[in-house]
């Protein structure tokens, strides 16, 4: 039985030997001389229609695998320029506040203080919210050479002066604050008045001679008198001309010509400059 | 077995070498790897040969080979005659051999894997044409890697299709 059963099995192989050696002979090396025959013709036309269909289908599954692969990746690829983003904005609004102060202090190094003073920059500190138009601090002090009533300005004109000064800090009245009061000049006319503080953003203009032909516009500068303040800083420009019937002297609204409301550095005007290197 | 049932049951095994050279060609080359792809005629020739013994594991074999050389455009009768010897091996092999426990499929396909790459050789050096050996070895050890992985669930897929057919025959064995 298994005797032959083996003889069976060799009897098969030999056969199929036979006809792939019978199949193979002559076409082995030479792909022009296969002859698949009309059988073989039918079974590809069952097969290849078959395998066209399933490559298509793996074409879609791939398509859709590669479309959700990408999905992942433009999340990631998202998140990455997000964060990104994030980081450039923070580093524009750096290099804006760069460019600001910059441009702050170049105009501020503009500013040539009359002899015999000379200038110490100073950087804003603390201001009071509730008082805003009255005084702030500076970060420069005795040991920088500030002294009380040294006038503080910017580029565009008087700020007000120092009132308070401590070893490394100091106090500026504002020439908005109500206890201020600044001789001026109004720079057409040269006629003289004092402008004083109101407590908001504006400066009144009082003791103005009649005759004076104030008019809106007109620049104020400091008028040198009361020993402060050096001559012919900027204080403000007319607003509002206040002429009242019977009144001995007319008055005028005054915008302060620095915005005071965005202080950040300023010039203090010093008669004597301490020695060495004062911070 | 009657001559009717032996007819289904070649006729499936033929609707399955079929259907496994048609995967063959459009989805197996993509997941391909080394060098090597997967091969699901040579698992189906293998299934045969343990379930059906080793004569009809060799006409399985030169069957889907013949397919193979059909569809893939080399010479007829090449990939025939390896998958034949193999089948015939295969099923010699598992009448003198325990085959049990879960690792005998995988270690099986990739014995099969190997000595179908053989013979294919064997062929080639018959008409004088030398493979580069590198590739070549790559290619059978991706080829048999990947045999070996499927081969475990294409049998237990098989099993479930075999309960279809009915019985086997007398000379095959129960684990494919």
């Amino acid at each position: 039985m298994i005797l032959a059963g083996s003889r069976r099995r060799v009897g098969l192989l030999a056969g199929l030997l036979a006809l792939a050696a019978v199949l193979l002979s002559g076409q082995l090396r030479s792909p022009e001389r296969r002859a698949v025959g009309a059988v073989g013709r039918l079974v590809l036309s069952v097969l290849l229609p078959a395998q066209a269909s399933l490559s298509r289908a793996a074409d879609a599954l791939s398509g859709s695998w590669r479309v959700l692969h990408e999905i992942g990746q433009l999340r990631t690829e998202n998140a990455r320029l997000r964060a990104e983003v994030e980081r450039l904005r923070r580093e524009l609004v750096d290099l804006q506040e760069a460019s600001a102060e910059a441009e702050r202090l170049r105009r501020l190094l503009g500013f040539r203080p009359p002899p015999p003073y000379t200038t110490v920059a100073a950087r804003v500190v603390t201001r009071d919210p509730s008082r805003w138009y009255t005084s702030l601090t500076v970060d420069r002090g005795l040991v920088d050479g500030l002294s009380r009533h040294d006038p503080v300005v910017t580029a565009d004109g008087l700020v007000g002066r120092v009132f308070e000064v401590y070893r490394n800090t100091a106090r500026v009245l504002l020439v908005t604050d109500p206890r201020s009061s600044v001789g001026v000049l109004v720079q057409s006319t040269r006629d003289a008045g004092v402008a004083e503080g109101t407590g908001v953003d504006r400066l009144r203009l009082r003791y103005l001679s009649r005759s004076s032909r104030l008019s809106e516009g007109d620049v104020l500068v400091t008028s040198g008198l009361g020993g402060v303040f050096p001559r012919g800083l900027r204080v403000g420009v007319v607003r509002r001309v206040l002429r009242t019937t019977g009144a001995l002297f007319q008055e005028a609204e005054v915008e302060p010509a620095t915005d005071l409301s965005r202080l950040e550095e300023v010039l203090v005007m010093v008669r004597h400059p301490p020695r060495g290197d004062a911070r | 077995m009657t001559w009717w049932r032996r007819g289904g049951v070649a006729a499936a095994y033929g609707l399955l070498l079929l259907l496994a050279v048609a995967v063959e060609g459009a989805w197996a080359w993509r997941l391909g790897w080394g060098g090597g792809a997967a091969d699901p005629v040579l698992l189906l020739v293998l299934a045969a040969s343990l379930r059906r013994g080793p004569e009809v594991g060799a006409l399985a074999g030169f069957a889907g080979g013949l397919l193979q050389d059909l569809a893939g455009g080399g010479p007829l009768g090449m990939v025939a005659l390896s998958k034949s010897v193999v089948g015939l091996a295969a099923g010699t092999l598992a009448r003198t051999l325990a085959l049990e426990g879960a690792w005998a499929p995988a270690a099986l396909a990739a014995a099969a894997s190997v000595g179908a790459k053989l013979v294919e050789l064997g062929l080639a050096w018959l008409a004088g044409d030398a493979p580069l050996w590198l590739p070549w070895l790559a290619g059978t050890a991706a080829t048999a890697s990947y045999n070996a992985l499927l081969a475990p669930i294409v049998f237990a897929g098989l099993r479930r299709v075999r309960r279809w057919l009915g019985p086997a025959t007398p000379g095959g064995v129960p684990e494919a």
